[in-house]
Parts: structure tokens; C-alpha cells; sequence
């Protein structure tokens, strides 16, 4: 016997009436302290987790934005010929005196 | 007195403000709210412990709660999306025995298709009967096909109300629900000929 979408309509009826019937169980009385104690062992929400909802916020929100202009400057660097090597060149021939301090410090 | 928004605001705000001892009061509140939403969705032994990691979460997940909804609404996203995590977790794991139906539950599906009136099969069936058969479909179905056909079909929830506690898009829950209906279809005819 082939059961058709009116017949399993049927089904859910009869199957839903049943699940909302059910009773609601006890709550055991040590469960609600079981719970309070796992929930004092976290601690107070006050401040630190302030901070991790602004992160969230902003962060994330800004990450599209953030990869899709660095998608861009990558694509325009190539297309433009821009080259490390080139630019470093550039910067000690404009610069020789400021170039020297730099790596003095280790920072090139 | 469940939707008293100004006094869970308040208790929310102490709880924020580092009160950790006045989420008891939402913990008291609510908790008979959470485990009948609870009850439905994961077998009886688990419940208290899914019932558990609600409030948890909900403890957790405070400071995000915006009132653009009352906190009755929000925990139960909360209470329906940790049932989900809970068949997700335990899936693959799940006990499915062979020949869990008898003639009984084939004579009871039988009853449903052929009788006119609803409410005399309301009358006719069993509870057990009817869990037994709820358990048996469900069991064979996805967590998530799982999640939209008790929330759909079972607690009569329109496609929107279901997206909004699961939090997924309302085509999504759309496509879940034709498909898992469907599966039951073939399902429960290959049991009603074999």
C-alpha cells in the first residue's frame, strides 16, 4: 500500500497531537545546584566578555572589507609592476643617511 | 508571568554587572520551559544534561542578548539549537534496532490512512504505540531532517518559525522538510507492505 502526501500529512497529525501531549517531566530538585555551581565556576560576566563581543562586532565585520581591498592592491600590484627589490633600491638612492639608520637598528 | 520583560531585564542587567548568583532566578523561572522544549527533542536520559549546557550557553551568550526579542524567545533558539547539537554529536553513534515495529504499530499506521475521522484515531492509539512510532521514523532520519520534521510537522511550526530557532534560512528548512517528508513517505510505505 502506497502512502500518499494526504496519508503522511495524516500520519504527522496523529503523531504530532501525541508529542504535544506529552507531559512535561520533574525537574530534579539537585539539578537546578548542579547547574548554579557549573555556572559560578565561569565566574562574573561583567567586562571580559564585553570585550570579546566588540571584537566580534567589528572585527568580523570589517574582515570582508579588509579581503577584498587587499584582493584589489595584490591585483594592482602586479598589473603595475610594482617590485620589492626596486623599491628598496629607490628608497637608499633618495635616502642613503636614513636607509643606514634603519639597518642599524636591524629593521631591514 | 513567563513574559515579564522588565523583570528579566533587570535580572539580566544584575547578571552583566557581575551578579552570578541572580541568574538563579532566570535559572527558576525557565527551567520547566526549557526542559519540556527539551523532552521533545532528545531521548528522556539526556535531558537534564541538554538541559544543562542550555542554561550554560544562555549564561555564556548574555552579554549578546540585545532584547530585540523577549529572553522566553532567545532560550528557546538556545534549547532548540542544543538539541541539534546534541543529534549532531550523536548521530553516527545512535542505536537503530532491525525490527523495531511489530504488527501492532503496521495496524496503527493502517488506522491513520484509512480512518475519516481524526478524532476517532486520537481515541484509538496508544501513546506508547505513537512514541514508538515518532522514535522510529525520526531515528532514521538526518539531524537536521530530524530537527525540521519535529519542529514542522510535529509542532505545527510554520517554515519561518522553524528557521528562526534553528537559524538557518527559511529555503533551506523549505527544502528539508519536502525532502524528509518524502523519505518518510517511501519509508513508512515499504513498512506498511512488508
Amino acid at each position: 500500500m502506497k502512502i500518499t502526501k494526504q496519508n503522511i500529512l495524516k500520519i504527522f497529525r496523529a503523531m504530532g497531537t501525541a508529542y504535544q501531549k506529552e507531559d512535561a517531566p520533574e525537574v530534579n530538585e539537585f539539578w537546578q545546584m548542579k547547574v548554579m555551581s557549573q555556572i559560578r565556576t565561569l565566574g562574573p560576566l561583567n567586562g571580559k566578555t564585553g570585550y570579546i563581543d566588540l571584537c566580534d562586532r567589528f572585527v568580523w565585520r570589517f574582515a570582508a572589507v579588509a579581503s577584498f581591498a587587499a584582493i584589489i592592491l595584490s591585483v594592482y600590484a602586479l598589473q603595475s609592476g610594482f617590485s620589492l627589490e626596486s623599491e628598496l633600491a629607490k628608497m637608499y638612492i633618495e635616502n642613503p643617511v636614513g636607509f643606514n639608520v634603519l639597518e642599524s637598528f636591524e629593521i631591514l | 508571568m513567563y513574559n515579564d520583560p522588565i523583570a528579566d531585564a533587570e535580572i539580566i542587567h544584575q547578571v552583566l554587572e557581575g551578579d552570578v548568583n541572580a541568574f538563579e532566578h532566570l535559572l527558576t523561572k525557565y527551567k520547566g520551559y526549557v526542559f519540556k522544549i527539551v523532552n521533545k527533542h532528545v531521548p528522556a536520559s539526556q535531558a537534564e544534561e541538554t538541559a544543562q549546557d542550555v542554561f550554560i550557553k544562555a549564561y555564556q551568550s548574555l552579554p549578546s542578548f540585545k532584547h530585540k526579542s523577549s529572553f522566553r524567545q532567545w532560550l528557546a533558539k538556545i534549547a532548540v539549537r542544543t538539541c541539534y547539537d546534541y543529534w549532531r554529536k550523536h548521530y553516527k553513534s545512535r542505536e537503530l534496532p532491525m525490527s523495531s515495529l511489530t504488527e501492532k504499530h503496521r495496524d496503527w499506521l493502517e488506522n491513520i490512512i484509512s480512518d475519516q475521522s481524526e478524532q476517532s484515531f486520537n481515541e484509538k492509539s496508544t501513546q506508547k504505540e505513537t512514541r514508538e512510532m515518532i522514535d522510529y521514523a525520526l531515528d532514521r532520519l538526518s539531524p537536521e531532517d530530524r530537527m525540521v520534521v519535529e519542529l514542522i510537522y510535529l509542532e505545527g511550526m510554520s517554515g519561518k518559525e522553524a528557521a528562526d530557532l534553528l537559524g538557518w534560512s527559511v529555503a533551506n528548512v523549505k527544502v528539508r522538510s519536502f525532502r524528509s517528508r518524502k523519505k518518510l513517505q517511501k519509508l513508512l510505505s515499504e513498512l506498511i507492505e512488508s
